[in-house]
């Protein structure tokens, strides 16, 4: 049974095929890998799982329940997180309370979050997390204050708060110099040998390639390819389409 | 923790209460009614950054409805919260545009809503008393008269007290980190799991209930009530008192408040050029405070505390507690 099912997805912009008709599945456990031309309707397909768009027409199914019709923080306290290929970070918020903000909506009800206060197991996790994303020392500081990069790592810190079980990363390595990169890899492959999903947007082949065992290839609204790294290198149509010819 | 010191904040207001003289114990009532939807109308635009141009619809509403009970032989101190949650409903309700539509829009869409209120207040003259308005009592407990100017002014001190101390609460609480979440950035909000449903109409309701309480106990301290005093011009007065003051902050309508209360009165031996000097007032702290009066409190606070330890720790703008 898969995780997330995606049946026949299409999401028009007026005449603008954006997304054309995806079929898709994802495992649980999977590190599913998902690249493409710019505009061949990755991040719109992120948009549509998530709820920021609503499909023109088809299926997204997570853990057999339908997804459409849900807002985004429905589908987020469903189990699916996800982090933005252009930055959404609260700049305001010290990068300490932008971590509990992430995890916050994913205990208790409305009432017990104006009733309690103390919250000592994300508080816990959230100095594992930015232990771990080196962020630890800036964790008083303000989102807004940081570098790029480190909003970036704040970012996917704050997907992983929630305790997910899917998460889509959208483009997490742009911007983020190559020593973190290395370590956040490492530290997908650890989520990912205990069991949490993740589909990875990403353009850097390199990193993307020694992460994942399957991955898409979309042009144009449609996937064009699927198979292991080294299948989609030597695949012409896949050539094609980032080449040109 | 410390969500209840502010309460202390106005225990010094207690103690001096019985040596001032009338017109300054009148001053204060006032300035302490204000100072009540003030800190809803901070919650609601303040933290969770939602423009309202109704907070003196809530405070007519709270008004009427205390005036219009206790005018039926209820008493004060059901008729006042009861007056707060009427308003409360109506906030609740009108934070459902606030999920569709933003800044500029919402701002007319709250204005329309304030215009309402007030036709409404007037031409439904068998409830409302219409352009006459309504002349409201003030309370006893037991046997208890507390309708001299002192007693009613520490019926309102008392009820001011919880309003800051609840405030607080509700702005230190993962509420108040939700809200604050919202006015920085809804996308990210909505994807960490906000239900901005849930927050936007839970911000409008909380702004109107304290300006439904507010608005009761306004009623009861001037004895008369009409349409005009929950006007549009008094929205536009609790906008001044939240921004000059500082959005966003605690501290913001405590000082907002000074200025829409105490400082025309400080500013009325100008005679007619009064309104002149008040104005550029306003004008010249909103251009070079835009972030209102807490910045001046904010350094004062920084060298105090530099002259006492020797340290400068700068306050970050946007800390939950101050």
């Amino acid at each position: 049974m898969a995780l997330l099912e995606i049946k026949q997805l299409k999401k028009y912009f007026y005449d603008i095929h954006a997304v054309d008709g995806v079929d898709l599945e994802v495992q649980p456990g999977e590190l599913l890998g998902l690249i493409g031309p710019n505009g061949s309707g990755k991040t719109t397909l992120f948009d549509c799982i998530t709820g920021m768009q609503r499909p023109t027409a088809g299926q997204v199914v997570f853990n057999r329940r339908t997804l459409i019709g849900l807002t985004p923080d429905q589908i987020a306290r469903q189990g699916i997180s996800r982090t933005f290929q252009v930055l959404q970070i609260f700049p305001e918020m010290s990068v300490r309370e932008s971590m509990l903000m992430a995890a916050q909506e994913f205990q208790g009800t409305l009432l017990t979050r104006l009733l309690h206060r103390r919250e000592d197991a994300a508080v816990a996790r959230a100095e594992h997390l930015l232990r771990m994303l080196g962020l630890w020392h800036m964790r008083a500081e303000s989102a807004g204050n940081l570098s790029y990069g480190q909003q970036k790592l704040l970012d996917f810190g704050m997907a992983l708060m929630g305790q997910p079980s899917l998460v889509l990363l959208d483009e997490p390595a742009s911007g983020v110099n190559p020593t973190i990169i290395g370590s956040m890899g490492q530290y997908i492959l650890d989520l990912n040998a205990q069991g949490l999903t993740f589909v990875i947007i990403e353009h850097n082949m390199d990193f993307l390639m020694s992460l994942c065992r399957r991955v898409v290839v979309l042009n144009q609204g449609t996937q064009i390819a699927t198979g292991t790294p080294a299948e989609i290198r030597a695949n012409p149509a896949v050539l094609r389409a980032y080449f040109g010819g | 923790m410390g969500w209840w010191r502010w309460g202390f904040l106005l225990l010094p207001l207690a103690v001096v209460a019985p040596f001032l003289s009338d017109y300054r114990l009148y001053l204060l009532s006032w300035a302490l009614v204000f100072l009540i939807p003030g800190i809803g109308l901070n919650i609601t635009l303040g933290y969770a950054g939602q423009i309202s141009l109704a907070q003196a619809a809530f405070f007519g509403l709270g008004a009427y409805t205390t005036a219009i009970l206790t005018l039926h032989d209820w008493p004060f101190w059901l008729a006042l919260p009861v007056g707060g949650l009427l308003a409360g409903v109506c906030g609740f309700i009108l934070g459902f545009p606030a999920l569709r539509v933003k800044d500029h829009y919402l701002a007319m869409v709250t204005l329309g809503f304030n215009i309402v209120i007030f036709v409404f207040l007037r031409n439904w003259r068998e409830l409302t008393g219409g352009v006459n308005g309504l002349t409201p009592p003030r309370p006893t407990l037991g046997a208890l008269d507390l309708s001299g100017d002192l007693s009613f002014y520490y019926v309102i001190l008392v009820v001011a007290g919880v309003t800051v101390v609840s405030a607080q609460w509700v702005v230190q609480s993962q509420w108040g980190r939700a809200f604050r979440a919202i006015r920085e950035n809804e996308i990210a909000a909505a994807a960490h799991g906000v239900s901005l449903r849930n927050y936007k109409t839970l911000a409008f309701a909380l702004g109107a209930l304290y300006a439904g309480i507010g608005g009761g106990l306004f009623g009861a301290l001037l004895g008369y009530i009409d349409p005009e005093a929950f006007s549009l011009a008094r929205s536009l007065e609790f906008l001044i008192l939240v921004v000059v003051g500082g959005l966003g902050r605690f501290a913001g309508p405590f000082l907002g408040t000074l200025v829409v209360t105490v400082l025309p009165e400080a500013l009325r031996a100008f005679g007619s050029l009064y309104l002149v000097i008040y104005a550029a007032l306003v004008l010249i702290i909103m251009l070079f405070l835009r972030q209102g009066l807490v910045l001046v409190l904010d350094g004062l606070l920084a060298v105090g505390r530099w002259l006492l330890k020797g340290s400068y720790r700068a306050v970050r703008y946007g800390t939950p507690g101050d």
